[in-house]
């Protein structure tokens, strides 16, 4: 056969082929409601976080990030899995992600231009800590902490 | 209407007429149309200019009663900036787009303008500059705020503007937008003189037109090559220095969409060299990718400005949108359409060497063709299948750079070897050529194994959002990045053979532009190993500083480096602001006036602070009016000097103060005071002066600031570049004592602007020296 058609036709399988593939196995980050995080489950919309916030009565973390964020993959890979961090996060803190391609309005309410970003929040909407960027586990093991002992000392008052 | 539109409207009108002249003399040659035409483009074309400068002006003046301007800009920005804001938002794009569509059609036309073949490309480019005027009409940069909020009362002038957003307060980002959407608008001539062979081509007499037209596609393509190529760099060398996140690129999809039309036109650029040595070859492809890469740039502008695609990026939607989508399909059906059509004619030649017969000149370079296909389809699918998935289902996709990275990979390495093979070609020594290639081929399936740490990943196993990964992603996402150095090598090598092959013609033009072509192919290498080590074996360290610890090497767990503080202070810009508002209380010398009818229970007075007294418990501030004074007292303290205040109490006539020992022959008491300061901070900058350590000895050395604008806050990183690579110091922030920064080693990341030097430099001399420019004059 003609090497041209040969290298045409296999084009054109290998195309087909490769948009088949990367639909199948690409993940889904989030739905309408939910994203899917590094395990956790976050609110999408920073009013829905604030009501389960209020209602579990726990502080909210909003997480600002982007699909093609290099320093957010870090931080969904290496910090948000790390069993200890992941564990406070699920049991005592309400998560928010906000998605910059997405929720614009969030990001805007909180001046974030640039991901990643991390703000700690109270039930009542009084922001208690505020990370621009990335951070390293241990760092932000020690914010967390921080962030608790805080927001317990701040109930007894 | 406002005089922007009406010349807007005039310019449309005057472009449809051209292009009735240009359609009524494609049927009745007899016409002689010429002199009109080419006087009707030079109108069209100086309308276009004024129109510009006009909303220019606009800008330079801060005319803020139009609303444009009140969006995008402000009083105080510099005036670079303040010429950025034409660019800021999507009506000014549109019109400097036009403009620039109008530019090449107006040189063409005086230059060729009684050729056919031009007069038929002038119909599709003066068409595109028509619809670009057109989204300007309907969205107008020029209306005025009294024409969009027929509330306001005609006399109210806004304050300032909304300004600039602070990210774009950078020499480097006042250039990306002009030079990209240059390379934007420019790439419509070929479009244009591509649909138009194509066309010709159908009734088969394409021979005729052969010369002009490709000399003309070629010159075009490469200009707007260069201008997209720097385009894309600058917009990368700003997100370097300004974003603060230590990357260059980031796959978002508005970089990603400016990529495919970089790489379907440099696949372009490689067909439309072949078809030029041999008319026959490439008579469809190459029309066909030079035009589609035109299309993908309105792609690219309905990614960046309709928001229909989701990015960082996308600016504001305006409405727009759906006309951009209407006009990228219907620039993509006809130049498909007649390639389809065209097909029927083609001839197939098969070019017979010997042994190995499908190794042939032909057969690579269609190979390298379809390479830059493949690229440019992987980078188009992964920014628009999330969109339609998101359309579809509402999910979101999770499509990040290790999605271009793994697809890209096998691509880029390909595409490399190949090059490597192609350059060095020669069917005389044939079987040389395929054994050098088949051993850098074996060297770099070798380097793919060789890992002397995990970094060394192609891509980190870990790094897909919360999925285990596919068998394909981990399989090729565990390669070796030492892969791309064989290949690069081989590039580099090959590159320099050719040149040194070429040196032995007599011609001085040809051996500079083959010297060019050389300089490319070796950007390609530096770009690529750059890229790639810059980002593989990067390395970040967060560190704390204490404020109070000046000249303390702090040394860095677990690394070699260490960070000392020199210096750390708070700046602050101001900014002039308006006086009071006059329209409360009334001034000194009127109360002066009016004091003579007996003296009432309240008073509001304005008046600027002359002179300032502090006492323990009060304030006193002196207001002048002329040879009049009057003074205030109040419990507000740091009242600045010149500042306008509004003071409402009661007043005392010789007021006797103990602690200024004297007396005060009129004193208003003002619990209610307000300060109209002269003027208001405009930014806060907190600035860091450090050196960062490598074991005893300083390895970089400058300053770090963190800004907060009135709009927004912004880190200017400190970037010590060296050969060897950067380091790159972000400044998050001072919280009390507590100095908070990030210190990153960058290796190697010059290169990749080496190589986009050595890409510009090369083609400007394959520009300047193609034997074709030279024989234009004959």
């Amino acid at each position: 056969m003609h090497p041209k058609k040969t290298i045409t036709i296999l084009l054109a399988i290998g195309l087909l082929l490769f948009v088949y593939y990367s639909m199948n196995v690409s993940p889904v980050v989030s739905d309408k409601r939910h994203t899917y995080i590094s395990g956790l489950s976050w609110y999408n919309s920073f009013e829905e976080g604030q009501k389960a916030a209020l209602e579990q009565d726990k502080p909210t973390l909003v997480y600002f990030w982007a699909t093609w964020c290099y320093i957010c993959e870090e931080m969904q890979t290496e910090v948000y899995p790390d069993q200890e961090i992941n564990k406070i996060l699920k049991e005592d803190f309400v998560l928010v992600a906000v998605d910059l391609d997405i929720n614009k309005e969030d990001a805007q309410a909180f001046g974030i231009w640039v991901p990643p970003a991390e703000i700690f929040v109270t039930p009542e909407g009084d922001t208690i800590h505020k990370i621009g960027g990335g951070m390293q586990k241990e760092g932000f093991l020690i914010v967390l902490k921080q962030v608790q002992t805080y927001y317990e000392n701040r109930e007894k008052t | 209407m406002n005089p922007g539109d009406t010349v807007l409207y005039s310019t449309f009108a005057i472009g449809v007429s051209a292009i009735i002249l240009l359609v009524i003399n494609q049927f009745r040659k007899e016409i002689d149309v010429d002199v009109p035409l080419k006087w009707m483009i030079r109108v069209f074309y100086e309308l276009l200019i004024f129109d510009f400068s006009l909303l220019t002006y606009y800008f330079v003046n801060t005319n803020l009663t139009i609303n444009y301007v009140w969006t995008f800009s402000s009083r105080d920005l510099p005036m670079l900036y303040k010429l950025s804001g034409v660019l800021a938002g999507q009506q000014g794009t549109l019109l400097f787009w036009a403009l620039f569509i109008g530019l090449p059609s107006l040189w063409l036309s005086e230059r060729r303008g009684s050729s056919d073949f031009i007069k038929k490309t002038q119909i599709v480019l003066v068409s595109l500059c028509l619809s670009f005027i057109g989204l300007t009409l309907k969205d107008s940069p020029f209306k005025t705020i009294y024409q969009l909020y027929p509330d306001i009362s005609k006399s109210f002038v806004p304050a300032d503007g909304n300004g600039l957003n602070p990210l774009l307060i950078d020499p480097w980002m006042a250039v990306h937008p002009p030079i990209i959407f240059i390379a934007y608008a420019a790439m419509a001539v070929p479009f244009a003189l591509a649909v138009v062979y194509l066309f010709i081509s159908l009734k088969d007499d394409s021979k005729r037109v052969q010369g002009e037209w490709i000399k003309d596609v070629i010159m075009w393509c490469r200009i707007s090559w260069i201008f997209l190529t720097l385009g894309i760099a600058i917009g990368g060398f700003w997100a370097y220095k300004v974003l603060g996140w230590g990357g260059f690129w980031s796959w978002d999809p508005v970089e990603t969409s400016s990529l495919v039309p970089w790489f379907l036109l440099t696949g372009g650029l490689h067909a439309l060299v072949e078809h030029k040595k041999d008319g026959s070859k490439y008579r469809i492809l190459a029309p066909l990718l030079v035009s589609l890469s035109f299309t993908m740039v309105l792609y690219a502008t309905l990614v960046t400005r309709s928001g229909f695609f989701e990015s960082v990026h996308a600016f504001d939607a305006g409405g727009t949108g759906l006309y951009i989508l209407i006009m990228t399909v219907i620039s993509a059906l006809i130049p498909l359409t007649l390639a389809v059509i065209n097909t029927r004619t083609e001839e197939h030649e098969e070019e017979k060497d010997g042994k190995l017969a499908f190794v042939n000149r032909t057969n690579i370079f269609y190979l390298a063709i379809v390479l830059f296909v493949i690229f440019t389809f992987v980078s188009f699918w992964g920014m628009t299948f999330p969109a339609i998935s998101r359309l579809v289902s509402g999910n979101k996709i999770g499509i990040g750079a290790s999605f271009y990275n793994l697809w890209g990979y096998p691509v880029i390495i390909a595409a490399m070897l190949l090059a490597g093979l192609a350059l060095n070609y020669k069917a005389s020594t044939k079987e040389k050529s395929i054994r050098e290639f088949l051993v850098f081929l074996g060297i770099t399936v070798v380097a793919g194994f060789i890992k002397p740490s995990e970094a060394w990943n192609l891509v980190d196993y870990s790094a897909i959002v919360n999925t285990t990964e596919p068998f394909l992603y981990s399989l090729i996402g565990s390669v070796s990045i030492l892969s791309f150095i064989p290949p690069s090598i081989y590039l580099v090598y090959s590159a320099i053979e050719r040149f040194k092959a070429r040196l032995v013609s007599p011609k001085k033009r040809y051996i500079a532009k083959q010297l060019g072509i050389s300089v490319i192919h070796i950007g390609v290498a530096l770009i690529v190993i750059g890229s790639v080590f810059s980002y593989a074996l990067d390395s970040e360290f967060p560190v704390s500083l204490n404020s109070e610890e000046k000249g303390k090497l702090t040394l860095i767990p677990g690394s070699p480096y260490g960070v000392k503080l020199l210096g750390y202070e708070t700046l602050y810009e101001y900014k002039d602001v308006e006086g009071p508002p006059t329209d409360i209380g009334i001034g000194v010398g009127e109360f002066y006036d009016e004091i003579h009818g007996g003296l009432k229970e309240s008073y509001t007075i304005h008046g600027d602070v002359g002179e300032v007294v502090q006492t323990p418990h009060n304030t006193y501030a002196k207001l002048v009016d002329g040879n009049k004074e009057l003074w205030v007292a109040t419990n507000i303290a740091d009242i600045p000097e010149g500042a306008h205040i509004v003071a409402t109490g009661s007043i005392n006539i010789n007021f006797k103060s103990s602690y200024l020992n004297t007396t005060l022959p009129v004193l208003l008491m003002a619990p209610d005071f307000d300060i109209y300061s002269g003027r208001e901070i405009f930014s806060t900058t907190q600035q860091i002066k450090v050196a960062v350590y490598k074991g005893r000895s300083e390895i970089a050395e400058g300053i770090a600031e963190s800004v907060t604008y009135f709009n927004g806050d912004v880190q200017r990183v400190m970037i010590d570049r060296g050969i060897k690579g950067d380091v790159y110091v972000i400044l998050n922030g001072i919280y009390g004592k507590n100095i908070s920064l990030d210190v990153r080693i960058k290796p190697l990341v010059n290169l990749v602007w080496a190589g986009v030097i050595f890409f510009t430099l090369g083609m400007l001399a394959v520009l300047a020296f193609d034997s074709t420019s030279k024989k234009r004059g004959k």
